[in-house]
């Protein structure tokens, strides 16, 4: 019995070795930095990125987030569950609101604890009203940002470093995602995009996160597509404006 | 001194076992940790046939029981309970983004969508989380409204098309039916 009580303490300790060690080692704790090539074509817009500073954030209710605005119903159908649905309004380098985002996402069945990858697979939907409108298809890892400044942040209600990275990692093997144009002088469009994370501080309440967050989502057109015979509307011939 | 060589050999073996225990527990958390996927999503089968247009799928919402969250730079004469303002874009165009629940043609609850207009522009995201999501852009709205298919994430990567998007019924019984024709995979 003695053994038995010296054996199971042992497999305890043993998975809890490994636990401490994917939490604390080097393996996943900052995601490639890949420099997106910009040129005059790209654009790039920021976002407030601690949850409670989205205009609307539904979710399953699964994490212990608050819903935005709070009193919107959560998405309690069992198709939704593990969904987030978010609003943003996102601006340019001067701070004005240039365009509105919808991000729809959900943790990938590829996340792992080891080793350790909280991937996201999400998906932008972005109208620009001076511009056009364009999606971006993309794999993020939000293990860094975790262990960086959300689960301190979770354990002692608050959260202040700097924390600065990429969170997308793919579809593309270049670890970056896929810009798909749609309307206006981004139609046919098609290229890379990217979305950083600069956090300085982060705190969380049950009814409410606070801190300074700044998403930026970087949007990089490949050369002009060239429109197909099968297309009844015409190529917009205009460059797509910087923001810069 | 038999008496100590029989305790020193008991210890050893608690302490064996103590160790075996941990290599195993670390050992197997580590490939438990590889293998096994904290998540994993529902998937409902879609309802699809084949015809000469393309692999056809069509999608229904209902808005009265289905809309979610209806946001706009101009609020006014939206029911209270689920509009969001849009705070104000640089060049003052007026702008709608509604987000939904989608169904399949059972009337099960498949999915999300959003909703992104401008006068110049109307966009449609339907998204599916074991699945991807499809990326929509209206090209004309009379007489009927119908687009293309841009592409899409996940499974629905590379997958373009058609669409047309029908409404029927009014009051509590109006009904958005999109109807998809997936054509090819993008080259």
């Amino acid at each position: 019995m003695k053994f038995l009580v010296s054996f199971v303490i042992g497999l305890a300790l043993g998975v809890g070795a490994a636990l401490v060690g994917v939490y604390m080692g080097p393996l996943g704790a900052q995601n490639d930095d890949v420099p997106i090539k910009m040129d005059d074509s790209s654009l790039q817009l920021a976002f407030d990125g601690h949850l409670s500073g989205a205009l609307v954030h539904l979710h399953s209710g699964l994490e212990r987030l608050p819903q935005v605005p709070a009193d919107l119903e959560a998405l309690w159908n069992p198709a939704h569950r593990g969904n987030h649905a978010l609003v943003h309004a996102l601006t340019n380098d001067a701070n004005e609101v240039v365009a509105y985002g919808v991000k729809f996402g959900a943790w990938s069945e590829q996340a792992r604890v080891f080793p350790p990858a909280a991937i996201f697979e999400s998906n932008w939907q972005v109208i620009a009203p001076e511009l056009g409108s364009f999606f971006v298809a993309q794999r993020e890892n939000y293990w860094p940002l975790m262990r960086a400044a959300i689960i301190p942040a979770a354990k002692d209600g608050e959260w202040r470093g700097n924390f600065i990275g990429d969170t997308t990692v793919g579809p593309r093997g270049t670890l970056e995602g896929e810009f798909i144009g749609a309307s206006g002088v981004l139609r046919g469009q098609r290229g890379v995009a990217s979305e950083s994370i600069a956090a300085k501080a982060l705190a969380l309440a049950s009814q409410h996160t606070t801190g300074t967050v700044t998403h930026t989502l970087t949007i990089v057109p490949d050369a002009i597509v060239e429109q197909s015979t099968d297309d009844a509307a015409p190529a917009a011939s205009s460059p797509l404006l910087s923001e810069r | 001194m038999m008496r100590i060589r029989y305790a020193k050999h008991r210890k050893n073996q608690l302490f064996r076992s103590l160790l075996a225990g941990f290599l195993l527990g670390l050992v197997g958390a580590l490939i438990a940790g590889w293998f096994i996927a904290p998540v994993k999503h529902t998937y409902t089968p879609s309802v699809t046939r084949v015809t000469e247009a393309g692999r056809i799928e069509t999608f229904r919402i209902q808005p009265a029981e289905d809309l979610l969250v209806s946001a706009s730079t101009h609020p006014e004469g939206l029911a209270d309970d689920l509009a969001v303002a849009l705070p104000a874009n640089r060049a003052e165009v007026p702008t709608d983004v509604r987000l939904y629940k989608v169904r399949n043609t059972e009337d099960k609850v498949i999915g999300l969508a959003s909703r992104t207009t401008t006068p110049d522009a109307d966009d449609w995201m339907l998204y599916f989380a074991a699945r991807g999501a499809m990326y929509l852009s209206v090209e004309a709205t009379t007489p009927t409204t119908i687009g293309r298919i841009l592409g899409g994430s996940e499974s629905l990567e590379d997958q373009v098309g058609t669409f047309e998007l029908r409404r029927t019924g009014d009051g509590e019984d109006r009904r958005i039916e999109i109807e998809t024709a997936i054509q090819r995979a993008a080259s």
